[in-house]
């Protein structure tokens, strides 16, 4: 014990004396970008995901909420109990309102009883329009713009049901979470006066909440209990998945954030490649020199295991400070993008970046230690060459694994994995041909070219691996570049500019002249699609079993009746994916959601049954399409073909883009007074949130992306000055013969060049063919070639490598023949 | 492990051969070389470049293996040891002196000398590393790298690392080939002295007759096999 006590501090000291007269250096500084990097992005990533979730949770009201259409029981609120949850139960209903004072105005309402006022999560968001007061018995707050609607002032009154209701404040309604509920303007009271109204009956239509709110574990801890029981008629929302088009915006987000941060890890760990190769001369040379001299292999192989571990550790906990030196520089940052912004513990970022630098060191410098341990101590009277074995490569993945798996989330890292280890043979095979394309080349040239290209073919081991790792660097730039570049557009063009904000439903067929001339005379002319509500009951003559069904969204679709277009039309922006060949057309069709089809396990000319308010009728599947929910156009699940000798009841539905509130006002009221029933719905609101949390989410993934920037580039600089030592000795040749500054220079910078050009067509055409496969398979975006970026890498590649060659050479420049020679010799 | 008594040979090679692969054939370096070595003697290999002194040198410190032969070191049968068995009857008792010094480039002078000694855990190593470090003269440079020191001084460095751990045998490879005359020649004597004050055993591979004329035997490797040098 005492004995290997003493021995790590002999290597502490033998590191310690290197490192002091630059040994090791490049190595600690790759390791601390290591660990800075994944402590400040990990950090980044923490508290972007909880700020967007409080967000989400803000919205929400709750952290999770159980929705059902049944009363939820009572044994749901314990457990939520047990876990050390709060709860507040509510409950939903469409209803109408009527005011007499100061007229009598009915008026459609979402009407909201709660058991506790305040939401769990966030805070209301309170009117100047009325006096605000707590919700108490007897009183309700109102939506603002019910005020307009049924021209309300503080004095009103508001019967519902059997009762009537003080107005005790306007309070905006957090509309995120279920836009369908939120269709009518909300009022909201307290559950203990609900009884009272006698509204709810037998037929009504209710939906029952459970609202939840505890720590990030104990809510994890009782989604999974809930996901265990999987209760038929309960829904599970939580703030992390608040709607599907919401969920996949975050799961986007949030896996960008992952790729960033094993991006700045990647990077950091070709740097401790090019690091450890540097070094290993020094390492065999020392090695050598100790087995000489009776050092045993054990005794040795602890001995530099021990400085490699002093190293990691110093190293880390160096990055480790830098990392909370750049949060604290960033929070201010953060804070004025988050609203609010929720700062993530700092233990689990820092634990991280201390593995990560840890792990990162060994996974990429394992095979240089092995070469190193290797060393025979014949080499101290002359050169050995050595081969280094495959298990050495074998334990280097298997670590570099272990690194990715705590970075990525598991069911990327297969993925991840496959596409590392294609690049990394394809890379050495592409670096392979272009240096033999430049040795083929090299007799054609002349004078300072001919000695650049001599001086990059002069060690071509050194150079691919050089090669390798630039272009693999320019390569997750390029690449994270397209991705975040596709990642935007996609998020922009899912919600544009003139994204359809107004809904018009349930307008009946003979309300639809009228409808129509009234937005006319607003110059407005939106398109009525007809639909029907249905239920989908077989596939192919077989019953659709909700209790059989695998996912939570199966079951509620079987459960529901769903909006049905029923047209010949398909809408113009529909993008089908497969289609069924016309002479295989039999009866009616159908053109089903991909995603639906999926989940049901729909072909394409399965027959398809619905039940249309009692009467039921079979569909062909013609097509199936991909729909874009987020777009707010009007999409469906299913559109089916008119049947023009049994019409099924329909009624209309449209979307459109109003810019004027006082035009959605005038026709709110129009369409109440001349075609009852039919509904104008408002969903700016919605839109704004989605957009907020888009917009935030656009922010941390450019913030992450810039941080990746600048740890690249300082890798780069370390890379290219892997071969300086070979640079130098071809100077002091040059020198010696007469060369000038001049012709120096130029040969030197040209080297730099064409390393800069080799690895920037490496890194272009790869980052291209990876950020499609990215696109299709993970960020389900459509990428497109960009040749800006295409001519950016080059420039990237090149004005990086020029500079690194020019700031790299000065010294040297003026540096005399002995003083190179002298230098080499150190 | 047999200790050698006063009077057995501290080094006894018995008909070594050394072939190495070339072509698809073998390369004969080594044709029967026999060579005895008492405590405290010194002895001079001298031969043309390529004529396979290092690699003798290599066999006889145990860093190499023959292809056929016997070699005893400090008493111990080593043509069949493993690396480290071989290791562990160098450790602390012999000593090497190269012509390119093989100092680490990142550590000075003293640093270098300690390395040895704390390899082995050896008590008291920085004073003992200064003395060496005096002993060649060299106790002002004691903080100097190897790129801040003259070749004749990065050799006194390499010889007080040899040196300090008290070796029995000292196995020096041309130690003098990168030096001018004088410093050459002054690395000559402060060898010797090493040697004579620690009473240790000196191979010598040179290409320098007066150098090599100053050891006990003298010894001609030619064709791959050790001749007593006779003047021509």
């Amino acid at each position: 014990m005492k004995e290997r006590l003493l021995e790590s501090l002999t290597a502490w000291r033998w590191f310690i004396r290197s490192f002091r007269n630059g040994d090791w250096l490049w190595l600690f500084i790759a390791i601390t970008i290591a660990s800075a990097s994944v402590t400040t992005i990990t950090y980044l990533g923490d508290s972007i995901k909880h700020s967007m979730l409080q967000k989400a949770a803000n919205n929400l009201g709750a952290d999770l909420v159980l929705r059902s259409s049944r009363p939820i029981e009572q044994e749901w609120e314990n457990q939520a109990k047990v876990f050390d949850l709060q709860s507040n139960r509510s409950l939903n209903l469409v209803t109408m309102a009527l005011s007499e004072n100061p007229k009598e105005v009915f008026q459609l309402i979402n009407l909201k009883a709660v058991e506790k006022a305040q939401p769990l999560r966030g805070q209301i968001t309170q009117g100047d329009e009325l006096p605000f007061a707590t919700l108490h018995k007897g009183a309700v707050w109102i939506e603002p713009k019910l005020i307009d609607l049924m021209s309300l002032n503080e004095h009103s009154e508001l019967l519902l049901g059997e009762r009537h209701f003080s107005l005790t404040g306007s309070v905006q309604s957090s509309s995120l979470i279920n836009p369908m509920t939120q269709f009518a303007p909300q009022v909201t009271m307290l559950l203990e006066d609900l009884h009272e109204t006698r509204l709810i009956g037998p037929g009504s239509r209710v939906t029952y909440e459970l609202a939840l709110a505890g720590s990030q574990k104990n809510i994890e801890a009782f989604a999974a209990y809930f996901h265990d029981r999987d209760p038929s008629f309960i829904e599970l929302i939580s703030a992390k998945a608040p709607s599907e088009d919401l969920e996949k915006t975050l799961d986007r987000a949030w896996l960008f954030l992952d790729l960033a941060a094993l991006s700045a890890v990647f990077v950091a760990g070709l740097s401790i490649l090019i690091a450890s190769r540097f070094y290993l001369s020094h390492w065999r040379s020392s090695l050598a020199l100790l087995r000489a001299f009776g050092g045993e292999d054990r005794q040795l192989r602890r001995l530099f295991a021990w400085q490699f571990l002093w190293i990691g550790i110093s190293s880390s906990l160096l990055g480790l400070i830098l990392g909370v030196l750049l949060v604290q520089l960033i929070i201010p940052w953060l804070e004025s993008l988050f609203t609010p912004y929720v700062s993530a513990p700092l233990f689990s970022p820092l634990a991280l970046g201390f593995i990560s630098g840890i792990l990162v060191l060994w996974s990429f410098a394992w095979q240089a230690f092995q070469e190193a341990m290797g060393t025979s101590p014949l080499q101290v009277f002359k050169s050995v060459s050595q081969k280094t074995s495959v298990a050495h490569w074998f334990v280097s993945f298997i670590l570099i694994l272990v690194l990715i798996g705590m970075i990525v989330q598991l069911e990327f890292l297969l993925w991840v994995c496959l596409v590392g280890i294609a690049l990394s043979v394809t890379f050495y095979l592409c670096a392979t041909l272009l240096l033999s394309v430049l040795k083929k080349s090299h007799a054609q040239t002349r004078g300072w070219l001919r000695i650049s290209i001599a001086g990059i073919l002069k060690q071509p081991e050194l150079i691919k691996i050089q090669l390798i790792s630039i272009g693999l660097v320019l390569f997750v730039l390029m690449l994270m570049t397209f991705v975040r570049q596709d990642l935007l557009n996609a998020w922009q063009q899912s919600l544009p500019a003139k994204t359809p904000n107004t809904f018009i439903v349930n307008v009946q067929p003979y309300q639809l002249n009228t409808v129509t001339s009234l937005f006319a005379e607003q110059t407005l002319q939106p398109d009525f699609v007809p639909m029907a509500r249905g239920r989908l009951l077989q596939k192919n003559a077989k019953d659709l079993d909700p209790a059989t069904m695998a996912t939570q969204r199966a079951k509620r679709l079987l459960q529901r009746e769903a909006n049905i277009a029923v047209t010949g039309e398909l809408p113009p922006y529909t993008q089908i994916t497969r289609q069924l060949e016309k002479e295989k057309y039999q009866g009616l069709g159908v053109s089903v959601e991909e995603e639906i089809a999926q989940l049901f396990g729909i072909q394409i000319g399965d027959k398809l049954t619905f039940n249309f308010a009692g009467a039921t009728k079979t569909y062909q599947v013609r097509s199936l399409r991909k729909v874009n929910w987020q777009s707010f156009r009007l999409n469906f699940f299913f559109i089916v073909e008119p049947d023009p000798s049994s019409p099924l009841n329909i009624s209309y539905i449209s979307s459109l883009y109003i810019d004027n509130k006082q035009v959605t006002g005038t026709l709110t009221q129009q369409m109440a007074q001349q075609a009852s029933g039919a509904l104008l719905i408002d969903v700016e609101q919605i839109i704004q949130q989605i957009r907020q949390i888009m917009q935030q989410a656009a922010s941390g993934v450019s913030a992450l992306f810039l941080f990746t920037l600048i740890a690249s580039i300082a890798v780069l600089f370390s890379a290219t000055l892997a071969s300086q030592e070979a640079r130098i000795q071809t100077w002091l040749l040059l020198r010696t013969i007469g060369a000038t500054n001049r012709q120096i220079r130029l040969i030197g910078l040209t080297e730099f060049i064409l390393l800069g050009l080799l690895s920037g067509i490496l890194a272009a055409s790869f980052a291209q063919l990876v950020s499609f496969l990215v696109g299709y398979q993970l960020l389900e975006t459509t990428p497109q070639f960009s040749w800006p970026l295409w001519l950016g890498t080059f420039i990237l590649s090149i004005g990086i490598l020029f500079s690194v060659g020019w700031f790299s050479q000065k010294p040297y420049l003026k540096m005399s023949a002995n003083q190179l020679k002298r230098h080499l010799t150190s | 492990m047999p200790q050698e008594n006063s009077s057995s040979p501290i080094i006894d090679l018995q008909d070594i051969h050394y072939q190495v692969p070339n072509d698809g054939q073998k390369l004969s370096i080594l044709n029967g070389c026999t060579l005895s070595v008492q405590q405290q003697q010194s002895i001079a290999i001298v031969g043309r470049s390529g004529s396979g002194k290092s690699t003798l040198l290599s066999i006889m410190a145990g860093l190499e293996k023959p292809t056929s032969g016997s070699i005893r070191l400090l008493g111990e049968e080593i043509s069949r040891l493993s690396e480290d068995e071989c290791a562990r009857i160098r450790a602390r008792q012999v000593g090497f002196v190269f012509q390119n010094f093989q100092l680490l480039p990142s550590m000075n002078a003293l640093e270098n000398i300690l390395m040895p000694l704390e390899l082995f855990q050896i008590e008291f190593a920085r004073e003992k590393a200064l003395d060496a470090l005096d002993k060649v003269g060299l106790s002002n440079r004691a903080d100097h790298l190897p790129s801040q020191l003259s070749g004749g001084e990065q050799q006194r460095v390499a010889i007080a690392r040899a040196f300090v751990t008290t070796p029995k045998i000292l196995f020096a490879d041309e130690p003098t080939g990168n030096l001018d005359e004088t410093t050459a020649m002054q690395i000559q004597n402060l060898l010797f002295d090493l040697k004579e004050t620690h009473n240790t055993s000196l191979i010598l591979v040179t290409h320098d007759m007066n150098y090599a004329k100053s050891c006990d035997q003298l010894w001609h490797l030619q064709h791959g096999t050790l001749l007593p040098w006779q003047a021509e």
